[in-house]
């Protein structure tokens, strides 16, 4: 017989890599068994007010905002206030994973530990782990409640009222909840069943939102507004030109289109470095999320000079690059690449790098020295250049087609 | 007859939906028909944004398909 010698710990982490990070909160492994998909209505034992609650829906989107997300490991040495105090797991309102089960316990403060601890993810169709009308309807049932954060991902198309991109099929009719925005009834459609529908009898009324439609629902009650990603943040591709769908930002339709006023906050990128929304989410809960001083002129995260997004309107990424000092390069990706005689590979610009955009498209992303793909050992993370990719400028609202084509020098001057 | 609706479907990329005419059966509870039908509910136009594009940025665009 064999077994299989693994900590509970160590299990754990496994079911995060599985990207079955919420589903575990259904789970006795850890004390949030009924803080998601509880059922139709809001568990009572469910510690309201000590988790953020996080709603997570996502448009025309490609997955890897989700990816990118669920791969997160936090450095205990980031110089960055909020996400040093994150890393070092000082952020912690209830029982912390690692107290509870320090045998398997490595000291890293990861995804799991945010997901557990710090927000309760309550609705997100590619993590949760209940589907159909149990997720849909526990997410329904909270709504009037408010106070949560919309996290948003993947682009919004408008055109054909939305009907490109359809979310979710709700029992109910969401038309009579008290907080449904006029505006949003064009983009759903409440319907009435003919036979029996998922144990309820013919005549039952059901809601089929599109993501036009559950934006602005589900923005009407919430807290803060977390656009995640180029697209939700820009349009980004979804949005480039020769696109069919009409699709807009979260900023665009829910505070430009439609007038919400909503506090919106833009975590761009394509995909957006992890550290960066748990920043933004992290600041949201501590308190030090002062829109007014530390949001850009795009609607980004812009702190200290060692964190997100530089304040400095002259900075471009392009200055910390280690392959500056061969500026500007080869003409092709090949004698760019990494060799003896240049260890960190020559400058790409040549071949299309982005990272030195002309003001106000200043690249001001912190990618060469915050870097992705977290290895415990940090020095080991590896970035686009770092791999002898030009920078498509994937932050900036005018990726993909102000920065295309790709493989080209940019519209910029060094 | 009666139906069942699944949308969307957790733990996948890319909003899939089912709906599926179910039967009673007197041995098994129920029984699927033959029309159960799944659905995708996300369209971008991939193939109309690739248009006029140099061909190779096709190879970062479709990365995010």
């Amino acid at each position: 017989m064999f077994s299989i010698k693994i900590t509970r710990r160590q299990f754990l982490k496994w079911l995060t890599a599985s990207a079955a990070a919420v589903g575990m909160s259904q789970t006795d492994l850890l004390k949030l068994q009924n803080a998601f998909a509880a059922g139709p209505t809001p568990d009572p034992t469910m510690p309201a007010g000590t988790l953020a609650r996080v709603i997570w829906i996502t448009g025309q989107d490609c997955g890897g905002c989700a990816t990118t997300l669920l791969n997160y490991l936090g450095n205990p040495a980031d110089e960055d206030a909020v996400l040093g105090a994150v890393a070092q797991g000082a952020v912690t309102p209830i029982d912390d994973i690692e107290t509870l089960y320090p045998l398997g316990g490595d000291g890293h403060v990861d995804i799991a530990e945010v997901v557990l601890e710090i927000v309760s993810i309550e609705w997100a169709y590619i993590v949760m782990a209940g589907s159909g009308d149990v997720s849909n309807a526990y997410l329904a049932s909270i709504v009037e409640a408010g106070g949560y954060v919309l996290m948003m991902d993947g682009a919004i198309p408008i055109n054909n009222h939305g009907k490109y991109c359809k979310i979710m099929d709700v029992p109910g009719d969401l038309t009579a909840q008290a907080s449904w925005p006029a505006v949003a009834t064009p983009y759903v459609n409440v319907y009435t069943t003919t036979d029996t529908t998922n144990g309820v009898a013919a005549g039952q009324k059901r809601t089929e939102v599109t993501m036009a439609g559950g934006a602005l629902w589900l923005a009407n009650n919430a807290a803060a507004v977390v656009c995640m990603g180029t697209c939700n943040s820009y349009g980004g591709v979804p949005a480039a030109k020769g696109a069919v769908t009409g699709a807009k930002s979260g900023w665009e339709w829910i505070n430009q289109i439609n007038g919400m006023h909503k506090t919106i906050v833009n975590v761009p990128g394509c995909a957006p470095n992890p550290d960066w929304f748990i920043h933004t989410v992290a600041s949201f809960i501590l308190g030090t999320l002062n829109l007014d001083q530390t949001l850009d002129h795009k609607g980004r995260p812009k702190l200290t000079s060692t964190a997100i997004y530089h304040v400095d309107q002259t900075y471009s990424f392009c200055l910390d690059c280690p392959r500056r000092p061969s500026m500007p390069g080869p003409t092709t990706l090949l004698a760019a690449q990494k060799s003896a005689a240049h260890p960190n590979g020559q400058c790409l610009f040549q071949v299309g790098c982005n990272g030195k955009l002309n003001a106000p498209q200043n690249n001001r992303a912190d990618c060469p020295t915050r870097k992705w793909n977290p290895f415990e050992d940090h020095s080991k993370n590896n970035w686009c250049v770092g791999n002898n990719m030009p920078c498509q400028g994937c932050t900036d609202p005018g990726f993909p087609d102000y920065t295309s084509p790709f493989y080209k020098q940019p519209k910029t001057s060094v | 007859m009666a139906k069942i609706i699944i949308d969307p479907v957790n733990r996948m990329e890319g909003h899939l939906g089912i709906e599926a005419d179910i039967t009673p059966a007197e041995s098994n509870g129920f029984r699927l028909n033959p029309n159960a039908q799944c659905r995708g509910n996300m369209y971008r136009g991939f193939e109309q944004l690739l248009k006029k594009r140099d061909p190779r940025d096709a190879m970062v665009i479709t990365q995010r398909h």
